[in-house]
C-alpha cells in the first residue's frame, strides 16, 4: 500500500509547481485559476486575492483607474473521473477594458492590470483595472 | 491506510501542488525548486533610475496572495514612468511558491 501511494505521488510529480507551464498553457487553466492571461502568478484553490498585469506595454499609469469585474461558479475538484479540475458551470459579468474604462471616466488607457479573487473553488471573480486619464 | 484514503491523500497533495506560472516567456522550471529571473515586457531603451517590486505568495497551491501587477510594483519604487518590466519566479516543491514583477523606471 505504501509502495502505491509512493507511485501514485511519483506519478502526480510533473504537476508540482506546474512544470510545464509554459509548453502546456492550458495547466493552468485546468489545475487551478480558470483564467487565462498572459500573465497568471502562483494560485491558490483555496482562496486566492493576486494581482497582475495585463499589459506591460505603456510607461505610466495617467491619473484615473477604472474597474470592471466578471464573475464565475462552479462545482470544486472531486476524486471522481471527469471531475478533478472541477466542473465550471456560470460565468457572467463585463470585465471589459472598454467597461472599466467608461467606470473610471478614462478616456486614454495607459495601463492594465488585473484582480483575480478565488473563493474556496467554486467562486471566482475578476477584476479589470485600467488606469489612463 | 485504506486505498481510497491512500488515493484521496494523493490527490489532495496533487491538487494541493498544482499552482503555475504563466507568462510571455518562461524558462525552464524545476520542480523541485525553481528561482530565476525572466522579462515580462518593454525590452528597448534605457533602464531607470529606479526599481520596484511586488510579489505575489502561494502556499500548499491552496492560499495565494498579493499584489505582482505593474502598477503595484511601480508604486513600491516610487516609478512614475516604466523603462522595464521582469519577473521572479521561486517555486519549492510546489509548496512555497513566489512570483514577483519588477519594474525598472524613474
Amino acid at each position: 500500500m505504501l509502495a502505491r501511494s509512493i507511485a501514485a505521488l511519483l506519478a502526480s510529480i510533473p504537476l508540482l509547481g506546474c512544470v510545464g507551464a509554459g509548453s502546456r498553457p492550458d495547466m493552468a487553466y485546468r489545475m487551478a485559476a480558470k483564467v487565462r492571461a498572459p500573465v497568471i502568478p502562483p494560485q491558490g484553490l483555496l482562496y486566492s486575492d493576486i494581482k497582475a498585469p495585463v499589459t506591460a506595454g505603456g510607461t505610466d499609469f495617467g491619473t484615473r483607474r477604472g474597474t470592471a469585474t466578471s464573475f464565475q461558479i462552479g462545482l470544486p475538484p472531486l476524486p471522481v473521473a471527469g471531475l478533478a479540475s472541477g466542473l465550471d458551470l456560470f460565468a457572467w459579468g463585463d470585465a471589459s477594458s472598454e467597461a472599466a474604462a467608461a467606470a473610471g471616466g478614462i478616456q486614454q488607457v495607459d495601463h492594465v492590470d488585473y484582480r483575480l479573487e478565488v473563493f474556496l473553488f467554486v467562486y471566482r471573480r475578476f477584476t479589470t483595472e485600467v488606469y489612463g486619464d | 491506510m485504506s486505498k481510497t484514503a491512500a488515493l484521496l491523500a494523493v490527490f489532495l497533495l496533487t491538487l494541493g501542488v498544482g499552482g503555475c506560472v504563466a507568462a510571455p516567456v518562461v524558462p525552464p522550471l524545476g520542480m523541485v525548486y525553481s528561482d530565476f529571473d525572466a522579462p515580462l515586457g518593454l525590452g528597448g531603451g534605457e533602464v531607470g533610475s529606479r526599481r520596484g517590486e511586488s510579489s505575489v505568495v502561494a502556499v500548499l497551491g491552496l492560499v495565494s496572495t498579493g499584489d505582482a501587477s505593474v502598477r503595484g510594483a511601480a508604486r513600491a519604487g516610487g516609478i512614475t514612468e516604466v523603462k522595464r518590466v521582469d519577473y521572479e519566479f521561486y517555486n519549492f516543491l510546489g509548496l512555497y511558491q513566489r512570483f514577483t514583477t519588477v519594474v525598472y523606471g524613474d
